[in-house]
C-alpha cells in the first residue's frame, strides 16, 4: 500500500484511548498541552519506581555478594592444608588449625539428625496423614510455627537445663539436643507440606487393596515423598549447622580432638567466636578461614537442597 | 468416546450381533466369584445426600454395567460397595450391602478385609510411581503378608497374563510402573487389583482416559475375566455398557440432585424395550 493510506495507518490511534493519553509522540497536543504533561508525568513515575524497586532488589543481592566476597578474600588467604587437619596451637604459636571443630560441626550435625529428624518427620507424618482437622493437629501445627521464631539462645538454655544439669557436664550430646530442637519445626512443616503434594489416587490405591492406614502411610504416601522429605531436611541441617548461640552453654567448645559424646565438643561457629574476640591477628586470619568454611559448608547444603527440590517433585502417576 | 449412532430421536444404541450363548442371563460364577446385593442404600455427603435407596443386586459371573448422565450417583454407589465412600470425611451410609449375605456396614467389620475381598480400578491409572512393574503387582501380596518369595513372582506372573498384559511387559518387570503407555498402566492397575484374588472386581470409568484401542483391548479382557469374578463397571458410555455388560444398570439423579436407581434388567432387555420412560429418554440420547 501507498500513499496517504499508509500514512494513516502508521500513525493511527484509537478515539478512546488518544483521550487516554496514550500513544506518545503520536499523540495529538490538547487545547492546553494537559494531555501531554498527564503523560510524562506518567511515564517519570513509572521509571522513578522502577529504579527504586530495581535498586531494592540490587541491594539485597549486594549484601549477599558483600558478605560472600568478603569472606573469601579474608579467608582465603588462611584457609590451606594445615587449616584443615590440624588442631589450634597454644597462644604466640604460629599456624594451628580447626580441624578439631570441623569434625565437631560435622558430629553435633549429625547427632541433631539423629535425634531432630524421626520426631521431625513422625511429626509431619502425622500432620500430614492422619491430623488434617484434629485439635492436637492444630496444636502441633501452632506450636512448630511458634517454635520457628523462639531465640536460638534460649533453645540453648533449654538444653542446658535438660542435659547440661543432670549431666553436670558440658557435651556434645547436649549440643545435638538443642541443635535437634533447631531442626525440628522446619522438618516438620515441610514434611507436612510435602505429603499434601501427594495425589489422593496414589493412598486411594493402595486402600482398594486393602491395605491397612499405616502400612499405606510408610510403604506407600512416605516414599513418594521421600526427595521432598530429604529436600526440607537438608534445609534444616543447613540452618542447624551455622547455629552458634545454642551451642555456646551446651557442646561448650574443646581444643582438642573428642570423639567422647559426654566431653565438651568443637564446633566452627565457637572457634570462630573465639578467635575473633581474641587480641591475636593470627587467629583473626584463622577466624576468617573459619567462617569462610562454615559459609561454604551452609551454602553447598542449601544449594544442594534445592537443587534435588526442583528436580524431583512426587511424580504423576 | 461419543456412541456411534448419532443422536437422532428415534435411533437406539446399535448392539453388537452375539452368538446366542454369549450374553448372559444367569450367571456362570467361578469357585471364588461372590455375589453382592445392595439393600436400600443410601449415601450422603455430610448434609448432602448423593443417592436414595438403590437396591440392586451383582451375581457372579456376570458383568453388571451401572450407566447414568454425570451427577447420578454411579461413583457414589460403587465406592460404597468397597466402604471407599467412608474415607471421605463426614460421608455416610445408610442401608445395607451384602457380600455372599453378609452385610459389610455391620459394626465390627473391619473395612480393610472388606476391600482385600471387593478390588477396585479407577479412572485414571494409579500405578505407585516408586515402585517397578513387579513391585506394583506384588504390593497388595507384600503389604498384606499374603505371599513371599517364589510364590510371590508366580502369583506376579499369573495376575499379569490375566490382565493381559505379561507377554508386554515379561522383560522390563523391573523398570518403573509408570513408564508404560497409558492403557498398559489401567492392565497394570488391574493386574495389581487381581493379585490379592478378590471376589468381586469394582471398575469406575476404567477406560474414560484412555484412547479406543486400549479400550477395547480392556473391554476384551473384562470378556475374559468375568468367568472368575464378579463386575460391576461404571461407565458413561452406553455403547461400551451394551458391548461388555450383562446386567446394566440405570440411575438418574431427579430435580434435588439425589441420584435414583431408575430401571435395571439384561442389557439386550434394557437397551430395546426399555420399560421406564426415562430410560428411553436416556439411551436415545435426548439428554445426558
Amino acid at each position: 500500500m501507498a500513499g496517504p493510506a499508509a500514512v494513516s495507518v502508521s500513525t493511527y490511534v484509537p478515539a478512546g484511548l488518544q483521550r487516554a493519553g496514550v500513544g506518545g509522540r503520536f499523540q495529538k497536543p490538547g487545547p492546553r498541552g494537559r494531555r501531554a504533561a498527564g503523560y510524562r508525568r506518567r511515564r517519570l513515575t513509572n521509571a522513578l519506581m522502577l529504579a527504586l524497586v530495581g535498586a531494592a532488589a540490587l541491594l539485597c543481592v549486594g549484601v549477599l555478594v558483600a558478605v560472600l566476597g568478603y569472606t573469601v578474600v579474608q579467608g582465603a588467604g588462611a584457609l590451606n592444608l594445615a587449616f584443615l587437619t590440624q588442631t589450634p596451637k597454644p597462644v604466640g604459636e604460629p599456624g594451628g588449625g580447626m580441624a578439631n571443630a570441623i569434625a565437631g560441626t560435622l558430629v553435633l550435625v549429625a547427632l541433631g539428625c539423629l535425634l531432630g529428624l524421626p520426631v521431625g518427620i513422625g511429626a509431619g507424618v502425622y500432620l500430614g496423614e492422619y491430623g488434617r482437622t484434629s485439635r492436637l493437629a492444630t496444636l502441633v501445627r501452632f506450636a512448630a510455627d511458634v517454635l520457628t521464631g523462639v531465640p536460638s539462645i534460649t533453645i540453648g538454655l533449654f538444653a542446658y537445663a535438660l542435659v547440661v544439669l543432670p549431666m553436670r557436664h558440658f557435651s556434645a550430646l547436649a549440643g545435638g539436643v538443642a541443635l535437634a530442637i533447631i531442626m525440628l519445626p522446619t522438618v516438620t512443616r515441610t514434611t507436612e507440606e510435602i505429603l499434601h503434594l501427594v495425589p489422593e489416587s496414589l493412598r486411594e490405591a493402595g486402600l482398594a487393596l486393602g491395605v491397612p492406614r499405616w502400612k499405606i502411610v510408610t510403604w506407600i504416601t512416605v516414599p513418594s515423598a521421600l526427595t521432598g522429605i530429604t529436600t526440607g531436611a537438608m534445609l534444616a541441617v543447613a540452618r542447624a549447622a551455622g547455629e552458634t548461640a545454642p551451642l555456646l552453654f551446651t557442646a561448650f567448645g574443646n581444643r582438642f580432638w573428642s570423639w567422647d559424646l559426654r566431653q565438651p565438643i568443637a564446633a566452627l561457629p565457637l572457634q570462630i567466636f573465639a578467635y575473633a574476640i581474641s587480641p591475636y591477628r593470627d587467629w583473626h586470619r584463622q577466624a576468617w578461614a573459619g567462617a569462610l568454611v562454615l559459609v561454604g559448608l551452609v551454602l553447598l547444603l542449601s544449594i544442594l537442597a534445592r537443587v534435588a527440590g526442583a528436580r524431583f517433585r512426587p511424580a504423576e502417576p | 468416546m461419543a456412541p456411534m449412532a448419532p443422536m437422532a430421536q428415534t435411533t437406539k444404541i446399535t448392539l453388537p450381533a452375539r452368538a446366542a450363548g454369549e450374553q448372559r442371563t444367569a450367571p456362570a460364577g467361578g469357585a471364588g466369584a461372590a455375589t453382592m446385593a445392595v439393600e436400600q442404600l443410601s449415601a450422603w455427603y455430610g448434609a448432602r445426600q448423593a443417592i436414595r435407596e438403590v437396591s440392586l443386586e451383582f451375581r457372579p459371573g456376570l458383568v453388571t454395567a451401572i450407566i447414568g448422565p454425570s451427577g447420578c450417583g454411579k461413583s457414589t454407589l460403587i465406592r460404597c460397595l468397597n466402604r471407599l465412600h467412608e474415607v471421605v470425611p463426614g460421608a455416610r451410609v445408610a442401608g445395607r450391602v451384602r457380600l455372599n449375605g453378609e452385610d459389610i456396614y455391620a459394626p465390627g467389620v473391619d473395612p480393610v478385609l472388606i476391600r482385600r475381598r471387593v478390588g477396585m480400578v479407577f479412572q485414571r491409572p494409579n500405578p505407585f510411581p516408586t515402585m517397578s512393574i513387579f513391585d506394583n503387582v506384588a504390593a497388595g501380596l507384600r503389604l498384606n503378608g499374603l505371599a513371599r518369595g517364589y510364590e510371590l513372582e508366580r502369583l506376579v506372573e499369573r495376575s499379569l497374563q490375566q490382565a493381559a498384559l505379561w507377554e508386554e511387559v515379561k522383560d522390563k518387570l523391573r523398570q518403573p510402573g509408570t513408564a508404560l503407555s497409558g492403557g498398559q498402566q489401567q492392565r497394570l492397575c488391574i493386574a495389581r487389583a487381581l493379585a490379592v484374588e478378590p471376589e468381586v472386581l469394582l471398575l469406575d470409568e476404567p477406560t474414560t482416559a484412555l484412547d479406543p484401542i486400549a479400550t477395547l483391548k480392556i473391554e476384551e479382557l473384562l470378556r475374559q475375566l468375568k468367568d472368575d469374578y464378579t463386575i460391576v463397571i461404571v461407565t458413561h458410555n452406553m455403547q461400551q455398557a451394551a458391548r461388555v455388560s450383562d446386567y446394566t444398570a440405570f440411575m438418574l439423579a431427579g430435580s434435588d440432585r439425589v441420584g435414583e436407581l431408575v430401571e435395571t434388567g439384561p442389557t439386550r432387555q434394557l437397551f430395546t424395550t426399555p420399560r421406564d420412560p426415562r430410560t428411553e429418554a436416556y439411551i436415545t440420547g435426548r439428554f445426558g
